[in-house]
């Protein structure tokens, strides 16, 4: 769930040279760490923060550091673009604390990263085994997320909604509800395709209620046929875009455009997660009337939800200060404030959000689960059939699709024959 | 002491020893290497490139995915050669005897020196659903025209093409300008005293005149179009009914983490832009080398 991410900058790039050019020689050329347990020197910490870098929030997160431990210096680097990132890490030099990028494989966990077992966190941690090798642990989670619609309740009153659905049929009749009132129902945003992605890997596993579920698909050759979860979760992602409850002119949407909307009230929901609530408040609306709710996916009413870690933060293995970075991990998740400031799940078992709208999430979701990883297997196969599941790009296949049930098909063919290529 | 042969290698190789080894690192050597990924299922990481001989290429040709996105580069091949029509025609206009002739020159060229970034921006913004466009259609009685230039699927790609004839077809224009002002004025003079008509002059003297150019332009036109990338890339994110080869090729690479088939990609975009070259020397060459 890299929702920060910004991909516009590699606009002009011959892919060709880009290609062609990533060094092959992933020599570390640092030298020999030295085992001193003491807490010292300067770290260079990357973050995809940007907003935080501009409105100063990370010199004070430094600051804080550095007062805590006197001696040390804290440098932040700021990313938008996980190519740059990889390629420093080809090279062998990339910052002392740094995030894990998706492309990075359990087993090549231990040729980048230090383990940080010996942090004393352990299982007080969510996400402990999420980015772990052999039972070494190379990841800490800066926070949870748990995924969502975010509605504006100004809207919701607008239309006569007295209450958030909690089924699916109710959803559906609430989407009329607010399309005769003249609002846009449900933003999808389908020109910045990540949005798109949470019909893909989050709703599946919440119609199936079942967190592992996207991980059981390498066993059918047949996982979007339209009876499965996922099939039923792209189906209503389809129904939305048939019904007019999307944006008006759905293919030509824009990110930074829907969030003023939402907070105009024109349009009423978003399927996303709950870091998106500050970004609607910040583009001004009240906190009071934004809210958060589990997507009512089930008949029943008793919708779950499950947290997912945002990004892991792991300490560089070449690092000259390798005690430093261990303990600026270990303060940022544990002390630093700075779940609650981007809005989410504190990473720390014993601490509660003090966001509201997540607390009102929390009294609504019959259960919380605990997310898991997908499968290294899952990955391949999903790759190979070149289907884009958790960025988005398979949602628009089928938004675009003249025919729903023929989309499905060639997405299941595409599934049998990757898998067949690369065996169980 | 040297002898003057010695030196004189000597300094040739020293001038030339940093434009060459500049040359074989970021080109040389970048292409070697992109071809032999091609032959590999790398996947942009690890330190193993497992030897796949030619399946990726084979996977480009079988998977209609891929290479059918060609069929999208298709409106900006059709827009770029309208564009170089309009070029020259613009060129010729502007090289004839009219006032304020340097101001329309400049106006014309300016969408080539804006920001290529920002003018997509611009055009996405044009092209909403309740845009300028739109709106333009609707206050001049069109309003049965409008259209979702973006969300209609058989529409868009010709929507996007014209942004990029808009933003080229300045450069071409300047280039046929100069092209045209280096015909000799005896040749027009002579003809005017025989008798030809405007027409015909475009025809026997003007564009025999500037072949070389109008193959040069056309070259980087069509090369242009099979590489359309910015445009689709930013206005729609290069959604499947706008993706053209080479946003696939990113695609392959970043998102599928597949640097073996889109190394495989850009080598294969790569022959087919020679290939292209090649015909349309046969066809237009007339033994004048060019290129």
């Amino acid at each position: 769930m890299k929702k920060w991410t910004i991909t516009v900058s590699t606009a002009g790039l011959a892919s060709a040279l880009l290609l062609g050019g990533l060094a092959s020689t992933a020599v570390p050329t640092m030298a020999k760490t030295k085992k001193t347990s003491n807490i010292t020197g300067t770290i260079t910490v990357l973050t995809n923060r940007t907003d935080m870098q501009a409105n100063g929030m990370l010199n004070q997160y430094s600051k804080e550091f550095e007062k805590l431990y006197p001696g040390t210096k804290v440098k932040w680097e700021t990313f938008v673009d996980n190519n740059t990132v990889q390629v420093q890490m080809n090279g062998g030099v990339y910052p002392d604390v740094m995030m894990i990028l998706p492309t990075i494989t359990p087993q090549e966990l231990p040729n980048f990263f230090a383990p940080l077992n010996n942090l004393g966190l352990g299982n007080k941690l969510y996400f402990n085994n999420f980015e772990a090798y052999q039972g070494k642990v190379y990841g800490i989670a800066t926070f949870g997320d748990v995924n969502g619609i975010v509605y504006n309740k100004l809207a919701f009153k607008k239309a006569g909604i007295k209450s958030t659905p909690t089924t699916l049929s109710q959803f559906y009749q609430d989407c009329a509800l607010l399309k005769k009132a003249g609002i846009t129902p449900i933003a999808l945003n389908y020109t910045d395709k990540w949005p798109l992605q949470y019909w893909t890997d989050v709703l599946p596993d919440l119609i199936s209620q079942n967190a592992n579920y996207l991980n059981t698909m390498v066993s059918s050759n047949t996982p979007f046929s339209p009876n499965t979860p996922m099939g039923k979760s792209l189906n209503v992602a389809r129904t939305i875009v048939n019904k007019g409850y999307a944006e008006p002119d759905f293919k030509n949407t824009n990110w930074a455009n829907s969030k003023t909307m939402m907070a105009k009230g024109k349009y009423a929901m978003m399927f996303l997660g709950n870091w998106a609530v500050p970004q609607v408040i910040a583009d001004g609306i009240p906190s009071k009337d934004v809210g958060f709710f589990p997507f009512p996916a089930s008949n029943n009413g008793k919708n779950i939800a499950i947290l997912t870690p945002d990004w892991f933060l792991a300490v560089n293995k070449h690092s000259k200060h390798i005690p430093t970075a261990e303990a600026f991990v270990k303060w940022e998740v544990t002390q630093s404030g700075y779940a609650n400031y981007a809005g989410g799940i504190p990473t720390l078992k014993s601490q509660k959000s003090g966001v509201p709208q997540l607390i009102q999430f929390e009294k609504q979701a019959s259960k919380v689960i605990e997310g898991l990883p997908q499968s290294a297997q899952w990955t391949k196969i999903s790759n190979g059939a070149q289907l884009d599941l958790t960025g988005g790009g398979a949602v628009q296949t089928v938004l675009t699709a003249s025919n729903f049930s023929s989309a499905l098909n060639q997405m299941n063919q595409a599934w049998a024959n990757a898998k067949s290529l690369i065996g169980n | 002491m040297l002898s003057y042969n010695t030196q004189k290698k000597l300094l040739i190789f020293s001038f030339l020893a940093i434009p060459l080894a500049l040359l074989i690192t970021f080109s040389f050597y970048p292409a070697v290497k992109l071809i032999y990924y091609s032959f590999t299922s790398w996947d942009g990481l690890s330190n193993n490139y497992p030897w796949v001989g030619l399946s990726n290429y084979k996977s480009i040709f079988t998977n209609p995915g891929l290479f059918g996105a060609f069929g999208h580069n298709f409106s900006y091949l059709v827009c770029g050669i309208i564009q170089n029509i309009i070029a020259l025609y613009f060129a010729i206009i502007l090289n004839s005897k009219i006032k304020a002739k340097n101001f329309f020159r400049s106006v014309l060229f300016t969408p080539y020196i804006l920001n290529a970034v920002a003018i997509v921006f611009i055009f996405k913004f044009i092209y909403l659903d309740t845009g300028a466009l739109n709106l333009l259609l609707q206050h001049m009685g069109l309003g049965s025209l409008q259209q979702d230039w973006i969300g209609n699927d058989s529409i868009v790609n010709w929507s996007l093409a014209f942004v990029s004839m808009w933003e080229y077809f300045g450069f071409n224009m300047v280039i046929y300008l100069a092209a045209l002002q280096s015909v000799p004025q005896e040749m027009y003079e002579a003809a005017k005293i025989d008798g030809a008509n405007k027409w015909k002059t475009l025809i026997y003297i003007t564009i025999p005149n500037i072949k070389g150019i109008i193959q040069i332009n056309l070259l980087l036109t069509i090369s242009g179009a099979l590489e359309a990338f910015n445009i689709p890339f930013i206005m729609t994110n290069a959604s499947p009914p706008t993706a053209t080869f080479l946003t696939n090729t990113m695609n392959v690479a970043f998102t599928f983490g597949n640097y073996g088939l889109a190394s495989a990609m850009a080598v294969v975009l790569l022959v087919l832009v020679g290939v292209v070259i090649f015909i349309q020397q046969k066809l237009l060459g007339g033994g004048r080398d060019v290129v």
